[in-house]
């Protein structure tokens, strides 16, 4: 569905550097990581809206700048509403629809319905949650193969979420259909992802399937005078305090654990946590 | 299609300012009956020039830059549209105006003076196609708020340029003859500023637009 690689970007203060991850139809893939981490800036790449330095942006096993008809199977929900705040939402559909072939309108007004959405309220008189909902029947109301969201639970309280996430859940059941869902609400991931893919500032730090990165990684705690230099070496984001520490470490690295020290499973924040702190 | 559909995008950014414009459009229609009909068609379309620029504003606020990256669009595309809604809208409020010069020219003089209609009408459309080419660009390149001081620039920059040097020419007699040669060759031959009239519109909305395109691919 989705298969980037070596792919980069350079800003003045920011770069992204060799992103590779692949998508395969019919999975959900988190892109987590913090804020700043190239998120956006991937997803942004992939729409086109920014221009690549280097690298591969196939979707559906072709590059978008090359047929960008293929927009047509890709339906995204930014965190922020793209939509004219004095229109009503059926102005929405009327200037929306025009642009896909496969727009039905029956589907958008089924999640309108849902969503208790109603037709002739105007676009600035919706909640930041219901903003977020609009913009989803907009996006799965054209039959899109692909669906990419960016950051769109960060608005929305937990029960909003977890209709959201009952909604994905039902959008993959169609095996053709694949999600892209950057946030930083990693418990989300937790419910729905399939895929992984980690990033710190501007790197990939993990790409594959959400369960191995549990077994690839565990935090490792201990006494500060368990601490040798040689597994010092192969901690990430190794944090001191005045009794012990705790870092992240490599399932490959386990032979280096002394005595006296305990390993725990580690979580997607951990994760983020660790590998930020590593300098 | 896809450039007909943004076209329409537009014409829906727009749509909340619909009421506002034809209020505003009263005061050409108040400045034609007290003052002069053919300057009406020149406010009217100078104002309409002006007034378009408000889309920037619109579509910036809207985020449709995030929405044109989820539209089966190309950039081009977008701004090819974006120029061909400007035309569309100052030939429609041309048209408009035109119409209005007829019927209070009916209905203050009972005679139409078709040349001075058609002058002014040549004349105010070639004004809003040229501020449209001069502007755009900026607007494409600049944030709203940025390119509303920039696009400014240019206008003082000829101002300051253009009138001493215009005021320096015209003591020149034989400038001053070729100049005023050309104004009455244009005030005789009306179809003649007609045509040419669109041709220089048609050429600086062309150049403006290539512009554009190529600082916005520059940019992403």
């Amino acid at each position: 569905m989705i298969e980037i690689s070596n792919l980069s970007k350079n800003f003045k203060d920011f770069s992204l550097h060799n992103v590779s991850f692949t998508l395969p139809d019919g999975f959900i893939m988190g892109l987590v990581g913090k804020n700043g981490a190239g998120k956006t800036t991937t997803i942004k790449l992939i729409l086109e809206l920014l221009q690549k330095e280097t690298g591969t942006i196939k979707v559906f096993g072709n590059e978008i700048k090359d047929n960008f008809d293929m927009k047509q199977d890709i339906a995204v929900v930014f965190d922020d509403l793209f939509f004219v705040e004095d229109w009503k939402i059926s102005d929405v559909e009327s200037a929306i629809s025009p642009f896909y072939i496969r727009w039905n309108s029956s589907t958008f007004h089924g999640y309108l319905e849902k969503f208790n959405l109603a037709t002739n309220k105007k676009v600035k008189e919706l909640s930041k949650g219901m903003k977020i909902k609009l913009m989803l029947a907009v996006a799965l109301s054209h039959k899109a193969r692909l669906l990419i969201l960016d950051e769109p639970t960060s608005v929305l309280d937990p029960v909003a979420r977890d209709e959201l996430l009952d909604i994905l859940l039902q959008y993959i059941e169609d095996e053709n259909n694949s999600i892209l869902f950057s946030t930083h609400i990693t418990s989300d991931l937790d419910k729905i992802a399939d895929y992984l893919t980690i990033m710190n500032n501007g790197n990939i730090f993990y790409t594959g399937i959400k369960d191995e990165l549990f077994e690839k990684y565990c935090i490792v705690k201990g006494g500060l005078e368990t601490l040798t230099s040689e597994i010092e070496n192969h901690l990430i984001g190794l944090k001191k305090g005045t009794t012990g520490f705790s870092a992240l470490l490599d399932i490959q690295n386990m032979k280096y654990i002394a005595s006296g020290m305990i390993t725990e499973k580690a979580t997607i924040d951990d994760i983020l946590i660790y590998i930020n702190s590593e300098k | 299609m896809a450039i007909k559909n943004l076209i329409k995008l537009d014409f829906y950014a727009m749509k909340p300012l619909v009421r506002i414009m034809i209020i505003f459009l009263i005061i050409p229609i108040i400045l034609g009956i007290v003052a002069d009909l053919g300057a009406s068609i020149l406010v009217t379309l100078t104002f309409i020039a002006f007034m378009l620029n408000v889309v920037f504003s619109i579509t910036e606020k809207s985020n449709f830059n995030k929405l044109y990256g989820t539209l089966p669009v190309r950039m081009t595309q977008c701004i090819i549209s974006r120029y061909l809604f400007s035309s569309i809208v100052v030939v429609f409020a041309g048209i408009l105006s035109f119409a209005n010069y007829i019927i209070l020219s009916l209905a203050l003089n009972g005679i139409i003076d078709w040349k001075r209609g058609g002058e002014f009408l040549a004349l105010s459309m070639l004004i809003a196609f040229l501020f449209i080419s001069i502007q755009y660009p900026f607007y494409f390149s600049f944030e709203y708020s940025k390119a509303m001081i920039m696009s400014i620039l240019p206008y003082v920059l000829c101002f300051a340029i253009g009138v001493p040097l215009t005021q320096y020419l015209m003591k020149n007699d034989s400038f001053r003859i070729i100049i005023m040669g050309i104004i009455k060759y244009f005030s005789d031959n009306i179809l003649v500023m007609l045509v040419s009239g669109i041709t220089i519109s048609m050429l600086v909305m062309t150049i403006s637009c290539i512009i554009s395109i190529k600082i916005r691919k520059k940019e992403i």
